[in-house]
């Protein structure tokens, strides 16, 4: 038995080794698509290298958005400049809670704004987080908040990728630069992304509600503690969808109420009026009509209330 | 609780430190934490049903101890009736009472009457079909005076719930397992080295294997009418080696797991894939369920001997039975059914028993008629596996249709049905490792004894390694266990 245990003790340290000389070699050499665990991918969708390269340089805005992809193609930094307004965005595709507290921990007292904009995105309340988070390792520099944020989700992917991003950090070159103009997509300096315009064509949907992980609810809770700490005043909103998609679904008011009773909060779906063709892009994204509609009408309430 | 979870891990070293260092001293005792650690493995997935693994355990134990106090014909078969009627009773409820009143149902109505629907919400518990046939075994054998009846209720308990084969087989024979907790176990390191090495390659065939081939086999049997003849037969052949990889798997964890607690179990997988005919293929598949039928119901009914009718209606009878054990479903029936078809040509020409060694023994390859023979037998199987696979015959033949079409003759569908280099590449190294040790119990079976220890080890690693790359981050339960 002593043996047994001998040998195991023995194999386990040697085995890690190797997996992590196997994480690497894999990272290096077998192209993504092929790799199922480990997706370390710079650039990827929301130009967030980017994005994340400008949030380290940027310090005292007068806002910050933060949020999903709806955050990072429904505030455009433009806009709000037009009202002496100065404001970076910091939304990443599929964020979820988990995301925006590690981001808002390393970057918040960095940017140091005078008003917080959280997108909540009901949408993303239901999704593990685990693609969002391969985003965002893949595109910062590597820190410590990775690891918590990892052990939140405790996924072998975001676990290799982490390893991987370690080694990348150390031994790897920088990160090459990418495009500010991908698939349609344009960077726009300030963290907003512009999406060449296009219509959506509007479709019909079944009775549906809006799913939820206590995870994520967790996280979102955690946040506004987090807020609350160190003092950054906030306020909560939720850009539109189609209103064809928001009436099918049957919770609004569970989703409603509970962000309601975390802080200020606006439901731009109940705000303004916008139509499915002429204002979006997808179902779940503004095109740059609505864009405008949305933050112009975001900027005056931001104004007339007196908010930063 | 499954193998391929986190639970599982923390749970398995738990119960091996306290059977070999707390409980090691008295075998009763020892037996005892083994039948709770089994029902902790078992309620862990629903609690609600351990009385009737219980219940299944307590019946077939008194009537062991009832058919050993007397030697009157008539009272011992109204007791082995008891037993079956009971584990039958239980199954039946379970798992067929709305297949069989759903037909009812059909049929009525089809003659005219009405009929209300009656079918019950019912949860099929885990592995009954495993560990009722289990009990029978027992029951049988001690009504046949192959196996004298235990008067220990904790060592049977443990035999019908030893937790690595409660859910999924192998279905072990009490002539077999049953005196193994009689004896005290002492730990030996090559046994124990053994069974790590068996439960990394039965983790390597579900979660590398049988996981990713599902990808695609899921993919094509739920859009079959999208896909062409050539695309469906690439989803056939995934299934094929998903169901294989997540059956085999099972057995392999199950019989590693064994083997560090200090049990052999029955082998249950030979490597069917290399089998030449049908006949083999089926030595080779489910070796525990197949003998069980052949055991307890083939040669009782005559078996291969008297007449044609009776070899060809016994061969029908048992591989029918066979198919419906699988599930409650037309679909598992005309598999059975199809897989006798097969079977008879072999029988009524006295050639189902030419092929009982291995494949090319001690040659590396096989000969081109060798290679023929597993090339269709393995066509075989997979035309059978579509009715095993599809969700009503309808589907099965409709997916036959198109797979048997012009387009069988195309360029598979790659693109759009996910990863299929990976799992090419995953496949090809399965299969290569499997032939090339062929002879042994399973493919790392006694891995590179001849070689360093440094060589054998970073083996193992890189399986280790490619199970944490192309493991689904979700935990995906075994097939067998709907059965």
């Amino acid at each position: 038995m002593k043996q047994f245990f001998k040998k195991i003790l023995l194999f386990v340290p040697f085995c890690f080794a190797l997996y992590l000389i196997g994480i690497v070699v894999w990272g290096e050499f077998i192209p993504s698509k092929y790799i199922n665990n480990l997706r370390y991918k710079i650039g990827s969708i929301g130009q967030m290298q980017l994005r994340l390269q400008e949030a380290k340089r940027i310090k005292n805005v007068d806002i910050l958005f933060i949020g999903s992809s709806a955050a990072y193609r429904g505030f455009d930094t433009r806009i709000f400049k037009k009202y002496g307004i100065n404001s970076f965005n910091l939304g990443s595709s599929a964020q979820t809670p988990i995301q925006t507290l590690y981001l808002l921990r390393r970057y918040l007292m960095e940017i140091n704004p005078k008003l917080l904009v959280i997108d909540a995105n009901p949408l993303m309340l239901s999704i593990d987080g685990t693609e969002s988070a391969l985003d965002i390792i893949s595109n910062d520099s590597f820190n410590k908040g990775m690891v918590d944020m990892a052990l939140s989700l405790n996924s072998l992917k975001v676990y290799h990728t982490l390893l991987y991003a370690w080694y990348a950090s150390v031994f790897g070159e920088d990160k090459p630069p990418i495009d500010t103009v991908r698939n349609g997509d344009k960077y726009i300096s300030g963290g907003f992304v512009e999406h060449e315009l296009a219509f959506f064509k509007h479709i019909n949907y079944e009775k549906q509600e809006w799913e939820y992980r206590k995870i994520q609810l967790r996280a979102f809770d955690k946040i506004i503690e987090y807020l609350k700490t160190i003092g950054v005043k906030y306020i909560i909103v939720q850009t539109p969808i189609t209103p064809k998609l928001y009436a099918s679904f049957a919770n609004n008011s569970f989703i409603d109420s509970f962000l309601e009773k975390r802080g200020s909060y606006y439901n731009f779906n109940q705000l303004i009026t916008l139509n499915d063709s002429l204002h979006f892009l997808d179902a779940n994204h503004l095109n740059q009509q609505g864009v405008e509609i949305y933050n112009n009408k975001l900027a005056e309430i931001l104004l007339k209330d007196n908010l930063f | 609780m499954l193998f391929n979870s986190i639970d599982f891990a923390v749970f398995l070293p738990i119960v091996f430190v306290f059977y070999w260092f707390v409980f090691n001293k008295n075998i009763k005792i020892q037996n005892l934490f083994l039948v709770v650690a089994s029902y902790v493995f078992y309620g862990w997935w629903d609690w609600r049903f351990l009385f009737l693994i219980a219940l299944s355990s307590f019946i077939d134990f008194f009537v062991g101890i009832l058919l050993s106090k007397t030697d009157i014909e008539r009272d011992r078969r109204r007791l082995l009736l008891v037993s079956i009627a009971a584990n039958i009773g239980i199954l039946g409820f379970f798992k067929y009472y709305n297949f069989f009143y759903e037909n009812f149902a059909t049929a009525f109505t089809f003659l005219g009457f009405s009929i209300k629907s009656n079918t019950l919400k019912i949860i099929l518990p885990v592995g009954i079909s495993f560990y009722t046939f289990q009990t029978m075994s027992y029951t049988i054998d001690v009504y046949r005076n192959k196996l004298t009846p235990t008067k220990d209720i904790i060592a049977f308990s443990a035999y019908v719930s030893f937790f690595p084969q409660l859910v999924a087989g192998p279905i072990e024979r009490a002539t077999n397992l049953l005196p193994q907790f009689y004896r005290t176990r002492s730990f030996d390191f090559d046994n124990s080295k053994e069974g790590l090495r068996q439960i990394l390659w039965g983790f390597f065939k579900k979660v590398v294997i049988a996981d990713n081939c599902a990808e695609i086999a899921n993919l094509v049997f739920n859009n079959s009418a999208d896909y062409s003849g050539s695309t469906l037969l690439l989803g056939v052949i995934c299934f094929a080696f998903q169901i294989y990889g997540d059956f085999s798997g099972y057995s392999d964890i199950a019989i590693g797991t064994a083997k560090l607690f200090g049990f052999n179990l029955m082998r249950n997988f030979a490597y069917p894939y290399f089998s030449r005919d049908i006949a083999e293929f089926w030595r080779r598949w489910h070796i525990s369920l197949s003998t069980w039928f052949r055991d307890y119901i083939y040669i009782p009914m005559g078996g291969s001997r008297g007449t044609t009718w009776r070899k060809i209606k016994n061969t029908i009878i048992i591989f029918t039975i066979s198919g419906f054990w699988h599930g409650a479903n037309w679909t598992f029936i005309v598999w059975g059914f199809l897989n006798a078809v097969y079977f008879l040509p072999l029988i009524l020409t006295n050639k189902n028993r030419i092929n009982l060694e291995i494949v090319a023994k001690h040659s590396l390859f096989p000969t081109l008629k060798e290679f023929f023979q597993i090339l269709l037998t393995f066509l075989l199987t997979l035309v059978a596996w579509i009715f095993f696979r599809s969700e009503s015959l309808m589907h099965a033949f409709v997916f036959l249709k198109g797979m048997f079409s012009v387009s069988l003759f195309s360029l598979p569908h790659f693109s759009g049905i996910g990863r299929t280099v990976p799992i090419a590449f995953l496949l090809t190294f399965m299969i290569a490792l499997e032939w090339f040790n062929r002879e042994k119990e399973f493919a790392l079976s006694n891995f590179g004894t001849n070689r360093t220890t440094l060589y054998r080890w970073s083996f193992y690693s890189l399986i280790v390694f490619l199970i944490g790359m192309h493991m689904q981050t979700n935990e995906t339960p075994f097939i067998y266990f709907q059965f």
